[in-house]
């Protein structure tokens, strides 16, 4: 992959901290003129907003894991098959228990041993990760296409109901936008915050971020170097089943083969746009989910329904190439496809 | 505690090589069969269907022989990129644009010219087709660094998206379905008699591997790309020109997948409609995602990779068969190839360590 | 070796701060007993014993490959030896990894460093020193304030690690194995990368540690340290322990002899040749590094036909982009670099190659060749565009092979087959095989990025010997090296760097190595030759 692995030049702690102070403000300050121009066009930003941010739920799941396992230095490109597995096998496992929490748990258990084998391919046996990713892309797609067919089409009729948050999803716009959702959603948007914590202040994260970086240290300084890849590809793995569950189970109620469509391989886009950081990959999904529920919109207004589903694999792409026009280094962990061993 | 060791081997040999991709299939197979059994599928029975609907009767080959066309094709073009370690996992889409241009030519060019020659400015202009969609991959690469693999596959489904559109709209057919009106056939390709060989694409896919065979092996040019993929660092200070090679294995191996889809519009469907790419109900059926495993399975070598396309082909064929007759989908082909890909991969350990069993 | 061990999760269990030890001065803290360990194709330990007190400094003296470090990664449960035991303070020990290594009190610092550039010394020093789950770098903090001074190793820690130097990265390395509480300290090769002075601060702190009653461990190959700090040496050969003796009983020369097996030459011998035109000019070279700094500012030199310029200097004075900007690879912003008068400022690497550059790189296996490309396609890496390895399109493989069969012999490459894979060789053939591949074109011009790193005594003379005879071809050789011993037998004038700036060009037989580590450290020639004065 044509990931640098060069150092910034870091001006003070206060500069830096200044300068995210004033891109917020102003991410703020562009988001609510949009909204107040939206609303005043007579779009129900409310709701539009609560479709971007559900729509970007299943994104925000598989990237936050993916972000982990590649800050532990594993690139796992199976993404795509993981989530189908998850969106198959919480389907199967929500019918069966007439429980959508059961499908949710399922799909990130059928996720997370798919992880599990792509690990041990890739860490113990120290095979190459990109093509291994790939072949686990293809046997999850494959895999889910043959387990899904009892259930392909079928409506779930359990699924979860939505859990508005008492009074304060009545917030005009910001109500509807951001406390009117499936448990899922807030799970997923708890998770942000929680998954920053640990990687950047706790223990555990840094060991993660020292394995991706340099294993020999992380190995000198008494981490146990597998144990740690394959917690962080595993949790991977469990949220990317996680998201595909969400997919099936939650959002569209059935379960069809394909269905992914290729969202696993916008998380692995958003991974990098996310530099390796739960938030960016918070705005990153949101980014995506705001253009996939945006097309509907454009749809409203006549333009052909196919190329605007080009959009938001275009938009992906665009916004990857503005970051790296901004950034000559993006800061990928140093120690990332390469497999380590004492020797 | 019993132990599994692995001791770091002298030297490599062929041999090793060749048992590990016997190996992995061996394993995939094994693994898939579990599966089977899990959904209440008898193994066996599975199979033998599979390889009897691939190999086992006359018709059974010829099918098995114009999936390989396509196969071919693509797996020639990817042994070129990941020679380089260029990761074009773009090839569906590049295909499909072949494709795409191919049907546009062929339905809405009216020329005054042979047919023979139509369609053959098909055939360059799909191969164009393919090789400028990867390119832009490749420049966006060397220019901004931005990674291929990310690049080619968001353009797949760019490309998905296109043809869609083009049947769902301007190209729909009078029938007003999701496929194109049927081309004029003086366009079509001829086939071997009785069987859906559409020949001319074959012996196209069998010059390409015989010429990237003698390209990779015994070319300055097939000598730089080999070092640039083992050691991109080492080729830099022999004066490698890093671009130059992107660009090339990009455009080739795009060109080519271009190419197949020129073919599979030409010689199989005689129209534009989806499923031109070899996907069924999911993209990870199309040709240009099983060319993956071809070439990696021939060992990224040209000749290995021909002799790997016949023998997946002959899977997809029988991946048919088992949805007919036994109602298996046909997604299990993509499982079993991906787990074959995942054997291969974990098995290249075996080349570098052999392995010992310890005990205490 | 390579196990597959399942991962199992067991429960966290606290890691346990080492408990200040009691340790009586002379008592054996570490034994190790019949070590053996083998690799496919050597015995890299064979039975060795190996002890040592508290309160002493016990040199591992031994050539490169001899099995030092294999040794100690033993003792530090980075390898399992194949035989043999290890008793830490009496008892028994099971050293399986690194932690348990830890827990024992005992503390590595590797040769190349192993720290993450990108983090805080604190976030570095918190991986091994740090008990709490959260904020572990800023609860660290004390800790490392408090042994900091107690050891004389001042470090900010908040500051990241790439922006220190290599001397303050070291004070790094021993905190991080101070503040867990170590007191038995392996360290392997320290002065490489340091200059004469920091080495007699860093051996100062060493004595000091020692009258705490620290055991110390100091491999090394270099026979001045020996004598300079080290209470015991023993000394390995192929593998095999040769002997243990105290150092005020030994000799130089008897050790030298033991360490190599035969009598070693100190002085490599050179013949006066006379020097032709100039071959490269540089002037005003400035070229930036990798965080944008001014890593070369403001250099000027040039070499003749005939001559070897030895570049000295500390790792990071700018060397490195001294010689990608002289190879095609770095950018130079200003400045001129001339090839026989021809302007040759931001050519490219084929450029170069093709004006008669040949380039040893510092990284032989990672940069040098293509591990895993047979060693006659290696051979040609340099020359295969043109006749006679190659035609228009095709290569021609029977001169390939020709050219393979007479590298293999002429130069001395130990390798089973033309056909093998490069990376298969030993370091010392790796090294034997870029030489003859890039001295094979007639060179006008050979950059020699550290050649002789890590390699034996054996191939050390041969490469040195190779490039004496480059230099009596009337080739001009640019010569970077962190050794100075081989600076100042090979160079006919040297040049030292700091910090991307030249000290001082001098003549190879009139400056003492006082005065070149005094430039290393960046005092100017001008200032030196006028105390002289």
């Amino acid at each position: 992959m044509g990931l640098h692995k060069e150092y910034s030049m870091k001006s003070s702690k206060r500069v830096r901290l200044g300068k995210k102070a004033l891109g917020f403000i102003s991410g703020l300050a562009v988001a609510i003129f949009l909204i107040a121009y939206l609303e005043l066009s007579g779009v129900d930003t409310g709701s539009f907003l609560n479709r971007a941010i559900m729509f970007s739920t299943p994104l925000l799941l598989a990237t936050l894991g993916e972000i982990y396992a590649e800050r532990s230095g594993v690139v796992n490109l199976g993404i795509e098959g993981m989530m189908s597995a998850g969106a198959a096998i919480g389907m199967i496992g929500a019918f069966a228990a007439e429980n959508p929490w059961v499908g949710a748990l399922a799909g990130m258990v059928s996720g997370a041993l798919l992880a599990l084998l792509f690990a041990a391919v890739v860490i113990h046996l120290r095979g190459m990760q990109v093509p291994a990713g790939l072949g686990l892309f293809m046997f999850g797609l494959g895999f889910s296409g043959v387990v899904g067919k009892a259930v392909s089409g079928k409506k779930f009729l359990f699924s979860f109901a939505k859990l508005p948050i008492p009074v304060l999803s009545d917030i005009p716009i910001v109500g509807k936008a951001l406390f009117d959702y499936v448990p899922m959603v807030y799970l997923a948007l708890a998770l942000v915050p929680i998954m920053w914590f640990v990687l950047f202040k706790t223990r555990i994260g840094l060991n993660i971020r020292t394995v991706g970086e340099n294993p020999a240290a992380a190995d000198s300084a008494g981490v146990d170097v597998f144990r740690m890849r394959y917690l962080c590809v595993m949790v991977g793995g469990a949220l990317a089943g996680l998201g595909g569950a969400f997919f099936s189970v939650a959002w569209m109620g059935y379960w069809l083969e394909g269905m992914t469509a290729g969202w696993g391989w916008v998380a692995i886009a958003l991974t990098i746009f996310s530099l390796w950081n739960p938030l960016g990959a918070l705005l990153g999904s949101l980014l995506f989910g705001g253009v996939y529920a945006f097309q509907f919109e454009l749809q409203g207004l006549g333009l052909p329904v196919h190329i605007l589903g080009m959009l938001p694999y275009l938009v992906t792409l665009v916004a990857l190439i503005c970051l790296l026009l901004f950034y000559r280094r993006l800061g990928a962990p140093s120690a990332l496809l390469e497999p380590y061993s004492r020797e | 505690m019993f132990g599994l060791k692995m001791e770091k081997r002298a030297v490599s040999s062929p041999w090793v090589e060749l048992g590990i991709s016997g190996l992995s299939i061996v394993i995939a197979l094994t693994a898939g069969a579990l599966l089977l059994l899990l959904q209440g599928f008898n193994p066996l029975r599975v199979y033998s269907i599979l390889f009897s609907g691939g190999f086992g009767s006359l018709p059974a080959l010829a099918e098995t022989l114009t999936k390989t066309i396509p196969l071919l094709l693509i797996g020639v073009g990817l042994v070129f990129a990941f020679s380089a370690k260029v990761w074009n996992i773009g090839a569906p889409g590049q295909m499909l644009m072949g494709a795409i241009v191919a049907g546009g030519i062929g339905l809405f060019l009216k020329l005054d010219i042979p047919a023979s020659a139509h369609i053959a400015l098909m055939f360059i202009a799909g191969g164009v087709a393919g090789a400028g969609f990867a390119v832009i991959c490749a420049l966006l690469n060397a220019k901004l660094r931005l990674d291929m693999v990310i690049s080619t596959l968001m353009l797949n489904f760019v490309a998905l998206k296109l043809l869609i559109y083009l049947l769902d709209g301007p190209w729909q057919g009078a029938a007003g379905f999701l496929f194109t009106d049927p081309l004029p056939p003086q366009l079509y390709l001829p086939m071997l008699a009785g069987t859906s060989i559409h020949y001319p694409t074959l012996i196209i896919g069998i010059a390409a591997a015989i010429s990237a065979h003698i390209f990779m092996r015994r070319t300055k040019l097939g000598y730089e790309i080999r070092v640039f993929g083992e050691n991109p660092k080492a080729a830099e200070y022999a004066g490698i020109h890093k671009v130059k090679l992107i660009t090339l294995v990009m455009a080739v191996s795009g060109g080519l997948a271009g190419l197949a889809g020129v073919g599979e519009v030409l010689g199989i469907h005689h129209m534009l409609k989806l499923g031109v790419d070899g996907s069924g109900l999911a993209y990870v059926s199309s040709y240009g995602y099983t060319a993956i495993i071809v070439a990696w399975l021939g060992k990224r070598s040209a000749l290995g990779s021909a002799l790997a396309a016949f023998f997946i082909a002959g899977i997809l064929s029988g991946g048919q068969d088992l949805q007919t007759i036994l109602g298996i989908p046909y997604a299990l082909v993509s499982a079993i190839l991906g787990l074959i890909l995942i054997g291969l991969i974990g098995g290249a350990i075996l080349a570098r360590y052999k392995l010992l069993f310890r005990g205490g | 070796m390579l196990s597959l061990r399942i991962p199992i999760f067991r429960r966290r269990v606290e890691v346990k701060q080492q408990a200040p030890q009691e340790v009586r001065r002379g008592e054996t803290v570490v034994e190790m007993r019949g070590i053996t360990k083998r690799f496919p194709g050597i015995v890299a330990n064979d039975h060795i014993d190996f002890d040592v007190k508290a309160g002493e400094v016990h040199a591992l003296l031994g050539e490169n490959g001899a099995g030092k470090t294999t040794l100690m990664n033993i003792l530090y449960g980075l390898y399992r030896p194949d035989e043999g035991e290890v008793y830490i303070r009496g008892e028994k020990a099971s050293i399986k990894s690194p932690k348990d290594a830890i827990n024992l009190g005992i503390g590595m610092v590797h040769q190349l460093f192993r720290l993450v550039p990108r983090h805080t010394v604190a976030e570095n020093i918190a991986l091994t020193s740090s008990h709490d789950l959260i904020f572990p770098a800023s609860k660290v903090r004390d800790k490392i304030l408090e042994v900091s001074k107690e050891f004389g190793l001042e470090v900010d820690p908040d500051a990241r690690v790439w922006q220190l130097s290599a001397a303050e990265r070291q004070k790094v390395e021993l905190l991080k194995v101070l503040c867990r509480g170590a007191k038995i300290l392996i360290l392997d090769e320290p002065t490489s990368t340091i200059t004469p002075q920091e080495k007699k601060e860093l051996f100062s702190r060493l004595k000091e540690m020692k009258k705490k009653g620290y055991a110390i461990i100091l491999i090394t190959h270099k026979l001045d340290e020996v004598f300079e700090i080290a209470d015991r040496v023993t000394v390995l050969r192929k593998g095999k322990k040769i002997k243990t003796l105290p150092t005020s009983r030994a000799t130089k020369r008897a050790l030298a002899r033991w360490m190599v097996g035969r009598e070693v030459l100190f002085k490599v011998k050179r013949k006066p040749v006379k020097k032709g035109k100039t071959v490269l000019e540089v002037k005003n070279l400035i070229v930036l590094g990798d965080r944008g700094e001014k890593a070369v500012d403001g250099v000027s030199f040039l070499i003749r036909e005939g001559e070897i310029l030895g570049i000295a200097g500390i790792g990071g004075s700018g060397q490195k982009e001294l010689v990608e900007a002289l190879a095609g690879l770095r950018k130079i912003e200003e400045g001129k670099v001339m090839l026989f008068g021809k302007d040759m400022t931001n050519a490219s690497p084929l450029e170069f190659i093709n004006s008669g550059v040949a380039f040893i790189p510092e990284d032989r296996t990672g940069v040098g060749i293509v591990p895993t490309l047979s060693v006659k396609e290696n051979l040609i890496l340099k020359n295969y565009r043109a006749h006679p390895f190659s035609g228009r399109i095709f290569l021609n493989y029977r001169e390939i092979s020709r050219n393979a069969q007479e590298k293999i012999s002429g130069y001395g490459i130990a390798t089973p087959s033309p056909d093998a894979p490069a990376g298969f060789l030993s370091g010392g053939n790796i090294q034997k095989l870029i030489l003859a591949r890039e001295t094979s074109g007639e060179p006008k011009l050979v950059i020699a990025a550290y050649p002789t790193y890590g390699l034996d005594v054996g191939s050390t003379e041969s490469i040195h010997n190779l490039l004496l005879k480059q230099r009596e071809k009337k080739c001009a050789i640019l010569l970077v090296s962190e050794e100075l011993d081989e600076i100042m037998m090979m160079s006919d004038r040297i040049c030292v760097m700091f910090r991307g700036k030249i000290m001082g060009t001098v003549k190879g037989g009139e400056v003492t190595r006082e005065e070149i580590g005094l430039m290393m450290m960046g005092v100017p020639w001008e200032r030196i030759s006028n105390v002289r004065a």
